[in-house]
């Protein structure tokens, strides 16, 4: 069959062989529905953390996001299966949104919103490369990072769901108003206040990485 | 006549939105109007540090979901 190449700056890491990291979603989820495992495998490995991060950021816990980060899963692989996928290309933006709606399904069920903080236990580690930096570096670098992290899940809602459709789930401006239901400037707004209200947010520390990361 | 570029088509600029007349434009913008960088600055910074704050599921999950998937697919054949 036929498949699209992805440009050079698409690339991320992954397990799978060089000739699937060349191949671009649509023609990956196509590849995976004639029964190639290494195809899915590929789009796991290359959108896992924005999945993740995009769960966690809406559900504020680690452990409930890796359930729900399996049962969306799930539910796309019986999509793609049964064959109801047709996406045209968007993978990411429509396994983010069934991620968002089981989490608001959850909350929904449950009766129960968000509360707790991020906490970085064993067994989760950050895609921040390290290497070059010094411990300390390092350290103050995670902690930065993870408070960030929380001062998105602090965002007002419509903000913090703007941000996510478009940072993490790679969705247009146009997409996110359609999604939403409000004008293409609306979301424009809510994705520039809350950038504004992070950055607000984040200076507001002393801490040198802070000033650093704020400074250019 | 020039054209008067918001904060938000800087943003749309920074997302890779914006068309290829209008990103050249904001980058002929970028070099004469300092005010302009400088917001230009905080939102790429911003931009890039939500990207390397993103984390990673655990291994043993991603295994999980990948056994699924072969599972079912031996099950549907």
């Amino acid at each position: 069959m036929n498949y699209n190449m992805r440009s050079h700056s698409a690339f991320s890491k992954s397990s799978t062989t060089p000739r699937y990291k060349m191949i671009d979603d649509s023609s990956l989820v196509n590849l995976y529905k004639e029964g190639d495992e290494k195809a899915f495998e590929e789009l796991v490995n290359r959108h896992k953390s924005k999945i993740y991060t995009a769960i966690l950021l809406i559900v504020k816990d680690t452990y409930l996001a890796e359930d729900l980060m399996q049962e969306t899963f799930i539910k796309a692989i019986n999509t793609m299966r049964s064959g109801k996928y047709n996406e045209q290309g968007k993978f990411l933006p429509w396994i983010v949104r069934i991620a968002h709606n089981l989490a608001i399904d959850f909350f929904r069920r449950d009766k129960r919103y968000p509360t707790t903080e991020l906490d970085d236990n064993g067994q989760m580690f950050n895609t921040l490369g390290f290497a070059e930096d010094s411990a300390e570096t390092a350290q103050i670098r995670k902690e930065t990072y993870t408070r960030l992290r929380v001062l998105i899940q602090q965002l007002p809602e419509k903000q913090r769901e703007v941000l996510i459709m478009r940072h993490y789930a790679e969705m247009t401006f146009q997409e996110i108003a359609e999604a939403t239901g409000v004008s293409v400037n609306t979301a424009l707004g809510r994705m520039r206040y809350a950038l504004i209200n992070l950055r607000k947010n984040m200076t507001k520390s002393n801490t040198d990485y802070d000033q650093a990361l704020f400074s250019a | 006549m020039t054209k008067h570029y918001s904060q938000h088509d800087l943003l749309r600029f920074v997302y890779g939105e914006t068309s290829a007349i209008e990103s050249e434009n904001i980058v002929v913008l970028l070099d004469t109007d300092d005010d302009f960088r400088k917001t230009y600055k905080n939102l790429l910074t911003l931009k890039v540090a939500m990207t390397r704050a993103e984390k990673t599921p655990s291994t043993a999950l991603i295994e999980n979901i990948l056994s699924y998937s072969r599972a079912t697919h031996l099950h549907s054949v």
